[in-house]
């Protein structure tokens, strides 16, 4: 545990309070909702933005990358859109089987850009418009959840968040379409974003949602974005997410809550390329006996970028199963992080955890922080770790040359095995090609 | 043609491969025996082209041309096969595309079209029926999970669809049952042709049983100490190799 640190409040601090002053004079949160983003902020502001003192965030200085908050979005507007509309027309194009794609732009849900209809036994809301008309379920929903809550960044987008998405899926309702959800930023001037959306499941249902964060080059931006997951009983998510190269001006933290009910199953599997600090933070927590979580991920850094995954897993029901597999691949003068904990309460018995980190470094200035922890409290259960680091596997590598292919063919066949080995798991094959060939890209731009 | 002509190598300065020459006509099967750490799996890695394995004189020259300062994917493509003792897992990559790559790439150097995918799957399967490799093991991850003697079907397939004109066999029979045996010493004689030779790296005649050699010659201590026909196998299974140790010493 860390003690909060006594520290001056620097200028992004101060700002950020000014901001938060400001859209609560303006921005009328009313009743609870008020109250909740006081105390959030209050939170946040008592130990201030995450730095590499504090320990969960020893390897990734957000501190230090975002000195000045940039100011707070304003209402995305038709150059916005416009902005990013070929982006989204594209995906579109590329749809191999019927998706309902709802965009969130510089933080708020954009009806104009996603798709007009929904299927069957799934609702959404705006938040924005939520927080307008005083309905109060999406902040009640973070709130009852608890997760993240001692987390600088979750507290914050807590205070500040005004747009997302609320999608709840009816109980028994099994949801044929994929959903995707985009994150895009229209990155035509420098500015901060924050959102939370949630998707709430109902008992024995089921959803496909892809979560896709737009990248590419622009104005300088800071994310902080939350996404809820609360999987009702025996219900389903089958999850892939795919966070698009950003430019090295952007800092992206992102942050995963999910909470599983009795027989509830999460499985997800994440594409990550690098921005110029990348925080992905999930807090998951297995609620109900026989949950199943198995989170995976496959990180392709690149230059001078920063890519952190941190992943906080709770078992606090028995009879639990949770997997987390997770690769990097760095180059040039990229760092990759990975921090994976299980946590395993008192009577959290015959929890069954296991986590696994490995990283390839391909230049000597890459870099690779692994730190696998477990706290288990009960005494019987079955849980491991292990994480390895290393270079390209030189026997390996002799073995494909041998048969004919060049080094850099070999090296990138070998690097494609190692980027599957974690997207096989996208049980569905045109989404599990269609990453396939995103990483095969980022490979083919290595070169000989 | 295979020709070694005065090989030196060395590992981490450590000379292995002292002054040896033989040479293996087209057609021909040269069975190497000899005793453990005399040099048999050097042999074939530096001849193959492993990182690590420094050259320090000699020739080896694959239908006249020296090989040796090629890279091994172009040794490849030139037709030098190596079966290894150990094959490499390769996770995430499936057989079906590892072979399907391998063969590309040698004939993209070759300068020849690529195989299209319907014939190249005729093409696998054909040559995978002979060997018993099952469909299931073309779509799993390549040696990934595979038995020995899997894996070791696995590389006599390999050479049965790159149709290498020189194949080093590093002791293949290592890990396989007698069917297993059976299996790849039919595959083996099914490629001798008059065109193509063999290096057959063993330890043991049980092999040999399967894949009937021209010739046969005894590494010791880096090179060459004798060479013979056939009988010569049967002779070192009888008494060992005490004879050549002795001699040497």
């Amino acid at each position: 545990m860390n003690a909060p640190l006594a520290q001056h409040r620097n200028d992004a601090e101060i700002a950020l309070a000014e901001q938060f002053a400001a859209q609560r004079r303006s921005f009328g949160a009313s009743g609870d909702e008020k109250v909740r983003r006081q105390a959030a902020f209050d939170r946040f502001a008592a130990v201030g933005i995450p730095n590499r003192r504090v320990e969960a965030w020893h390897y990734t200085d957000l501190r230090a990358a975002a000195r000045k908050a940039l100011p707070l979005v304003e209402l995305p507007d038709g150059d916005a859109r416009n902005a990013v509309r070929p982006r989204i027309e594209a995906l579109r194009a590329a749809d191999a089987q019927p998706t309902t794609r709802l965009v969130i732009l510089d933080g708020v849900y954009d009806a104009d850009l996603s798709s007009a209809h929904l299927p069957q036994g799934m609702t959404l809301a705006s938040t924005w418009h939520a927080l307008l008309t005083g309905d109060g379920r999406v902040g009640e929903a973070f709130a009852a959840a608890q997760l993240g809550s001692h987390n600088a960044a979750v507290s914050l987008n807590a205070a500040m968040s005004v747009g997302g998405v609320l999608i709840e899926i009816e109980p028994g309702a099994t949801i044929n379409e994929q959903i995707e959800i985009v994150f895009a930023s229209s990155g035509l001037k420098p500015q901060a974003i924050f959102s939370r959306s949630a998707v709430i499941l109902g008992a024995g249902s089921g959803l496909r949602l892809i979560e896709r964060r737009l990248g590419g080059e622009g104005a300088p931006v800071q994310r902080n974005e939350t996404l809820f997951l609360s999987i009702g009983p025996n219900a389903y998510v089958r999850h892939a997410a795919v966070y698009e190269h950003a430019g090295l001006e952007t800092t992206d933290v992102v942050s995963l809550l999910a909470s599983l009910a009795e027989g509830a199953l999460l499985q997800s599997t994440t594409l990550t390329f690098g921005a110029g600090l990348r925080r992905r933070q999930c807090f998951v927590r297995l609620d109900g006996p026989q949950a199943q979580c198995m989170f995976s991920g496959v990180s392709l850094l690149r230059g001078t970028e920063h890519a952190d995954t941190t992943i906080e897993l709770e078992h606090v029901a028995p009879h639990c199963e949770s997997r987390e597999t997770f690769h990097h691949i760095v180059d040039g003068g990229a760092t990759g992080v990975f921090q994976g904990r299980i946590r395993v309460a008192p009577h959290a018995q015959k929890t069954d955890g296991r986590m696994r980190s490995r990283a390839i470094l391909l230049s000597p200035d890459a870099a690779m922080y692994n730190k696998p922890e477990l706290e288990i409290f009960a005494d019987d259960v079955s849980c491991g770790h292990g994480a390895t680091c290393g270079q390209l596997d030189e026997q390996q590598l002799f073995y494909a040359q041998s048969r004919g292919l060049p080094k850099a063919e070999a090296e990138a066949l070998i690097l494609e095995g190692f980027a599957g080995e974690i997207l096989n798991e996208i049980g569905n094959e045109a989404l599990r090609e269609a990453l396939m060939n995103e990483a095969r890209a980022w490979l083919a731009r290595r070169g000989p | 043609m295979l020709e070694i002509i005065d090989l030196h190598a060395e590992v981490d300065g450590k000379t292995i491969i002292d002054g040896l020459t033989l040479t293996i006509q087209n057609g021909e099967v040269a069975a190497v025996m000899g005793p453990n750490g005399s040099g048999k799996s050097t042999l074939s890695y530096v001849i193959s082209g492993r990182p690590g394995y420094q050259v320090t004189g000699g020739e080896v020259r694959l239908n006249g041309e020296n090989v040796l300062t090629l890279a091994p994917h172009e040794r490849a493509a030139r037709g030098i096969f190596l079966a290894f003792q150990y094959p490499l897992e390769i996770p995430g990559v499936t057989t079906m595309t590892f072979l399907k790559a391998s063969i590309n790439a040698q004939r993209k150097q070759r300068g020849e079209a690529e195989l299209s995918t319907p014939d190249f799957m005729k093409k696998v399967r054909a040559a995978a029926a002979v060997l018993g490799v099952k469909d299931e093991m073309l779509r799993r991850p390549l040696n990934v999970g595979f038995s020995g003697g899997e894996k070791k079907r696995l590389e006599i397939l390999q050479m049965v669809l790159l149709e290498p004109s020189c194949a080093i066999l590093d002791e293949t029979d290592s890990g396989l049952d007698i069917d297993a045996l059976r299996i790849v010493g039919a595959g083996v004689t099914s490629m001798r042709t008059k065109d193509r030779s063999f290096l057959v790296i063993t330890h043991y005649q049980r092999l040999l049983d399967h894949i009937a050699p021209d010739s046969v010659h005894v590494l010791y201590k880096g090179r060459i100490v004798k060479s013979g026909g056939p009988e010569l196998a049967l002779e070192l299974e009888k008494n060992g190799y005490r004879d050549y140790v002795a001699a040497a010493a």
